[in-house]
């Protein structure tokens, strides 16, 4: 089986897709796409991470940001599950990849 | 441009409502059947039923739900059940209960029936007697549910919540838990068919307290008993906790036809009361023609969720909830996009949550 095709790079700035509807609750937060009807549910963790695409930090940026917050964890586990995190995210038009201004 | 057609919607389940008579006469019944001598039965054609649930796996069917009225007051019925396992078709059962014996029960193992759902009000028979109108049918509808876990049959209990009922949800949920009834449902009462005059009379569980059952449920309630309990209200009303983890029921309005007893075809049973709905006849109608072509269908796939309106229209689960019950939305206002009942009562007394609503 091949591996899909990766959309989002370590590289990439990331920031939220205006058109996006994005509620947090007391336990997490949805992502809603009001024209596809893609629902997301995130996490706590999520919520933090989703919150930090704000156009001025790369993918890798915010890795590193939770290896110094989760020191205790894998630093390859951060890095894997961060990655497909932003694939999922990037893949149903939640965030999308801006230049380095946060445009 | 918007596709319409069964490549986007496959036929996936069909309803056969198999008598319009029923045996109790419960308090809230929404398709309200008649009485088992109250008039003689348009029964359809079992060969003309047969073959339209052949014609209809070539349109995606996978499931055949068998309810009513009482299902087991059709005679042929289980002529029809192993046609239908002869077929491998997936079958449920909705039933009373009151005709399941220890021999029907044994018919319904040998044609590996998925699921016999039994309407259950409370462990008070005195109580679910007079919900359903005669006396001594909650000691059959035990009787079917250990006949029926006798046989290891996958069983559930439906419990239809009135405001006079709440202090039986406990019970019985113990009392399936002790039957091994490994699923049981609370369905509050809607205000359609006779369910219309529980809400005039004021029968009917407020949206506030519906709310509070659910959190109930879920937090104190559910962890007590191996049996799962499931709150039947929509997605938009339930925890973040339960949208995330719990199964949800929810109609896949979209996938599913209901063939009355006479042979009717409409959205769902629905069509028993709001004869608008109904699109034909199995015994003149070619089922594919209508499935594929039919404007009632043709506009349902239109309008439904991207046309809903109130509070369902502004919903962020409402490509998954598809506006909770259409039939009832349509009962109540004789409009198919119209907001579910209790959505839009939760909307109105600031009962929804704000997270959840869009535009």
């Amino acid at each position: 089986m091949h591996d899909r095709a990766k959309i989002v790079a370590k590289d990439d700035f990331l920031k939220q897709n205006p058109e996006m509807v994005f509620r947090k609750e007391e336990e997490g937060a949805f992502l809603f796409d009001p024209h596809t009807g893609n629902l997301k549910y995130l996490n706590a963790n999520g919520v933090n991470i989703y919150e930090m695409c704000d156009g001025r930090k790369t993918v890798s940026d915010i890795i590193s940001f939770l290896m110094e917050l989760y020191p205790d964890m894998a630093v390859e586990k951060i890095a894997a599950d961060t990655e497909l995190f932003f694939e999922d995210l990037a893949s149903m038009q939640f965030v999308r990849k801006s230049d380095k201004s946060g445009l | 441009m918007i596709k319409v057609g069964s490549e986007e919607f496959p036929l996936t389940s069909l309803y056969l409502y198999l008598s319009e008579r029923c045996n109790l006469r419960c308090r809230h019944c929404w398709v309200a059947p008649h009485a088992p001598d109250d008039r003689d039965e348009q029964a359809m054609d079992l060969d003309v039923l047969m073959k339209t649930i052949a014609a209809a796996k070539a349109l995606g069917l996978g499931t055949v739900k068998l309810t009513g009225g009482e299902p087991f007051l059709r005679k042929d019925i289980i002529e029809l059940m192993k046609f239908l396992h002869g077929e491998g078709l997936c079958i449920d059962i909705e039933s009373n209960g009151t005709m399941i014996d220890r021999d029907m029960a044994i018919i319904i193992k040998e044609c590996e029936v998925r699921q016999v759902s039994i309407s259950l009000d409370g462990t008070k028979a005195a109580q679910h007697d007079k919900l359903r109108g005669i006396k001594g049918c909650h000691g059959k509808s035990v009787a079917a549910l250990n006949y029926l876990r006798a046989e290891k049959i996958n069983t559930q209990v439906i419990m239809s919540l009135y405001a006079e009922n709440i202090q039986q949800i406990e019970p019985l949920a113990a009392l399936c838990d002790d039957m091994g009834v490994p699923s049981f449902k609370i369905n509050p009462v809607m205000p359609t068919g006779r369910g219309e005059k529980v809400f005039q009379r004021r029968e009917n569980v407020d949206i506030e307290e519906l709310i509070r059952i659910d959190r109930w449920i879920e937090a104190e309630l559910s962890s007590k008993y191996q049996t799962d309990i499931y709150f039947c209200m929509p997605i938009g009303l339930k925890s973040l906790h339960a949208v995330i983890t719990n199964p949800i029921y929810e109609c896949h309005i979209l996938n599913i036809l209901g063939v009355l007893a006479d042979g009717t075809i409409s959205i769902c049973g629905i069509g028993q009361t709001e004869t608008d709905l109904n699109m034909g006849n199995i015994a003149m109608d070619d089922l594919a023609e209508i499935w594929h072509h039919h404007p009632i269908l043709q506009k349902l796939r239109i309008e439904t969720p991207s046309q809903l309106g109130g509070i369902c229209g502004r919903c962020i689960f409402k490509f998954r909830c598809l506006g909770s019950c259409r039939a009832c939305a349509y009962a109540v206002s004789g409009d198919l996009r119209s907001p579910f009942f209790m959505c839009d009562e939760a909307y109105e007394r600031n009962l929804f949550p704000a997270s959840r609503i869009y535009n």
